[in-house]
């Protein structure tokens, strides 16, 4: 059996751990609160996460991959989360190669490591790969928050900006070829 | 094979998981962003509040006064006396955990401390610690804490995390509502000059100027005026709303938001041209410039003082009866706490009337004063102003149940009434996300400041989510609600939850819905965007 065949027999136990991993980054009480509540609105993390892991565990192990844009959708689902929690960045990222850790202690019941050492550095090397998308998405949704932060300045004061002759239109007014420069 | 056999935490080789402690044990960590900034000198000086100082909660040292656990133990002694319900949601709470799961603020986070029962537990287990006799002599064992320097640096932290929202008491089998909890905790911060400029600069600016962001009379008229200038491109007609004119009938007061902030000002350019084509008697008042108070937030006694200036100026205008914008916090204070406070009105007020339909608000009996809502749903249900629907037919909307007028004020109804006959297309969250159970926007009670970008964006979670789920199933590109702090905070929400989705206030919809009498013919809404049914209608004809 291919090593992905092989991860594929324990898909569900392997989702489970991950998704559970991912859980018991919260404090012990809240990991719980994620792990049992199933209703997405009053749980929206733990639903959300579990929905990432899902999609993540096929794209990791089937033979085709998921396309980037639903890649991309999975990670955002997991990562938007973590980048406004109480996270540093590693640990808002990091929660991705906990499957690392997890394939390799289930894998020892699932068959001989050695037979497939190469594979497993092939599959670590996609979850690498899937990492390095979810810290492009991580970035995205910090800059972000900055982004909002001056766009709700300027919207509380657009009316006094209009009164000062500041807005955007009084000073296109006054530099016509501001375009060109 | 060992070193394939590593543990997820031995991979990462950093410690993943939570610090396995009690939850008195863990101690917050500040840092940028997860600290609203502090309240300025200059600002606590001019109100005459305790301790004017600069300080950081970045700092070791927060220069408390030296007398600080004296001024804490009489603060909250005085309180216990005087708050009949704050000694009662001290000694009351059985632990049952009905309220742990509901805040936005845990939902989205995960810090327990911001469970509702654990976030009231930080001042519990004081008072438990300093007045009960059993927490005197046994200290933790019978869930009390002696006050420490680290006990105040939580409570900052903590009750700077509550929105006042008071979805949690909804669930409490015993009523107990933290809301009330964090009320009287920030009150006996303020009694060490422990609190945010965020809230207190515009206490500041409203004690003295009347408005939050300091507005002066004039330049709050040159506004009002600019916005005149707009409607008149827009429908060619000019309004010129009465200012601080005496015999009007009504004195119509809204959050300033309305005035200076993008996009509250559509909201209020639709009050302008409803009352216009109602022919409603009213003026606005520059005194009475900020419906919005965030004395609520501050101290009983800052919230009176600032709430006094709506029956003062009503009063001295010599107006019946007031007519309230759409705004949150400030129907809380005037259903909650206005005629306690500041009641009875001034004797020469009746109990409102509609002039147009002569409907008895007979729910403002006390207060006089009626919500715009209910006044434009009253219209609406008499048939009284004419509107035309297809003018907002590329909306697909839904509607923000605002924590205030929802939680604090009852008002479900006649929002939706309004919206919907102002729109064809309207869609309702999830039943668990709406109404009674609505989740906060994350930015009430005085935290809708931006340096807490991100304790906004993960409370607002829950409120994001559910609107995604509307917005993926129903096309929803609208979200609209009847609060002014709302109209700002909703939007970094549902940018960052679910974007592509604008924020409006109800009354902008009314604006662009209302036939006028003598309108040009309308070509765009009151933002100056072309209206989309005039080009599909071309290409029909075509
Ligand atoms: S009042 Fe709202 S923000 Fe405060 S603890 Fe309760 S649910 Fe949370
Ligand atoms: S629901 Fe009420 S009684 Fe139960 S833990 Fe919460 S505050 Fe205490």
């Amino acid at each position: 059996m291919s090593f992905l065949a092989l991860l594929r027999s324990d898909r569900e136990g392997i989702a489970i751990a991950w998704r559970d991993a991912i859980y018991s980054t919260y404090p012990f009480d809240t990991a719980g609160f994620l792990r049992k509540g199933q209703d997405e609105f009053k749980n929206p993390v733990g639903v959300r996460t579990d929905a990432a892991v899902q999609a993540l565990v096929k794209h990791l192990l089937e033979e085709t991959v998921l396309d980037d844009v639903a890649l991309d959708a999975a990670l955002d689902e997991l990562v938007r989360i973590r980048a406004v929690q109480d996270f540093t960045p590693g640990k808002a990222i990091g929660a991705l190669f906990l499957i690392k850790g997890i394939v390799r202690q289930r894998l020892p019941k699932l068959g001989k490591l050695k037979d497939h050492a190469e594979a497993v550095l092939r599959f670590e090397s996609k979850v690498d790969s899937v990492a390095l998308r979810a810290f492009d998405i991580y970035v995205k949704c910090r800059t972000q928050l900055y982004e909002m932060r001056l766009k709700e300045i300027k919207n509380r004061h657009a009316m006094l900006f209009r009164h000062a002759g500041l807005t955007a239109d009084a000073a296109a007014e006054e530099t016509p070829d501001s375009d060109q420069q | 094979m060992a070193k394939f056999n590593m543990t997820p935490d031995e991979l990462l080789n950093f410690q993943f998981g939570a610090p396995n402690v009690g939850w008195m044990e863990h101690k917050p960590v500040f840092k940028e962003g997860n600290f609203a900034y502090p309240a300025k000198p200059d600002v606590i000086r001019d109100l005459g509040f305790p301790n004017p100082r600069e300080w950081s909660p970045l700092d070791e040292d927060w220069k408390l006064p030296e007398n600080w656990m004296e001024i804490v133990r009489e603060g909250m002694k005085d309180r216990l006396e005087r708050y009949r319900s704050f000694k009662i949601f001290m000694d009351i709470c059985v632990r049952c955990g009905a309220c742990a799961d509901k805040c936005h603020f845990y939902i989205g986070g995960g810090d327990p401390k911001n469970m509702p029962v654990l976030r009231a537990e930080l001042l519990r287990s004081i008072y438990r610690g300093e007045f009960t006799a059993a927490g005197k002599i046994l200290g933790k064992w019978a869930g009390g804490r002696p006050l420490t320097m680290d006990v105040v640096k939580e409570w900052f932290f903590y009750f700077y995390q509550c929105t006042e929202c008071r979805r949690c008491s909804l669930f409490c089998p015993y009523g107990i509502d933290t809301a009330e909890v964090t009320m009287i905790a920030r009150e006996l911060l303020q009694l060490l000059g422990v609190n945010i400029n965020w809230m207190m600069e515009p206490v500041r600016n409203c004690n003295r100027m009347g408005n939050h962001l300091g507005i002066q009379p004039h330049a709050f008229k040159d506004i009002v005026e600019f916005l005149c200038d707009d409607i008149e491109t827009i429908t060619g007609i000019r309004i010129k709303p009465p200012m601080n004119e005496k015999g009007h009938e009504v004195l119509f007061i809204t959050p300033s938001g309305d005035v200076f902030a993008d996009p509250g000002i559509y909201t209020f350019m639709g009050y302008l041209m409803l009352f216009h084509e109602i022919g409603l008697d009213y003026t606005l008042s520059t005194y009475a410039s900020e419906g919005g108070n965030f004395g609520l937030f501050t101290s009983h006694e800052m919230m009176k003082k600032l709430n006094a200036k709506m029956y003062a100026e009503a009063e001295r205008l010599g107006s019946k009866w007031i007519l309230g914008g759409e705004c949150g916090h400030m129907w809380r204070v005037i259903n909650q706490y206005m005629s306690t406070h500041n009641g009875p009105c001034p004797p020469k007020m009746e109990t409102p009337v509609n002039p147009i339909t002569g409907t008895v608000f007979r729910n403002a009996t006390e207060t006089k004063m009626v919500h715009i809502a209910e006044f434009t749903a009253d219209l609406i249900r008499h048939n009284k102003i004419k509107l035309d629907k297809r003018r907002n037919a590329h909306l697909n909307v839904t509607f923000h149940d605002s924590c205030n007028p929802a939680r604090g004020m009852g008002m479900f109804e006649e929002p939706r009434e309004v919206i919907k006959a102002c729109c064809d297309n309207f869609f309702e969250m999830p039943a668990q996300t709406i109404r009674e159970q609505t989740f906060c926007c994350a930015g009430g009670s005085g935290l809708n400041t931006e340096e807490i970008m991100e304790i906004r964006m993960r409370g607002g979670l829950p409120r994001g989510n559910a609107l995604r789920h509307v917005q993926q199933k129903h096309n929803v590109n609208t979200m609209a609600c009847v609060c002014a702090i709302d109209r700002a905070t909703l939007i970094p929400l549902a940018d960052y939850w679910a974007p592509g989705v604008g924020i409006c206030g109800v009354h902008e919809l009314v604006g662009n819905a209302l036939i006028m009498k003598g309108e040009q013919e309308r070509t765009m809404d009151l933002r100056q965007n072309d209206l989309p049914y005039l080009d599909e209608s071309a290409e029909e004809d075509a």
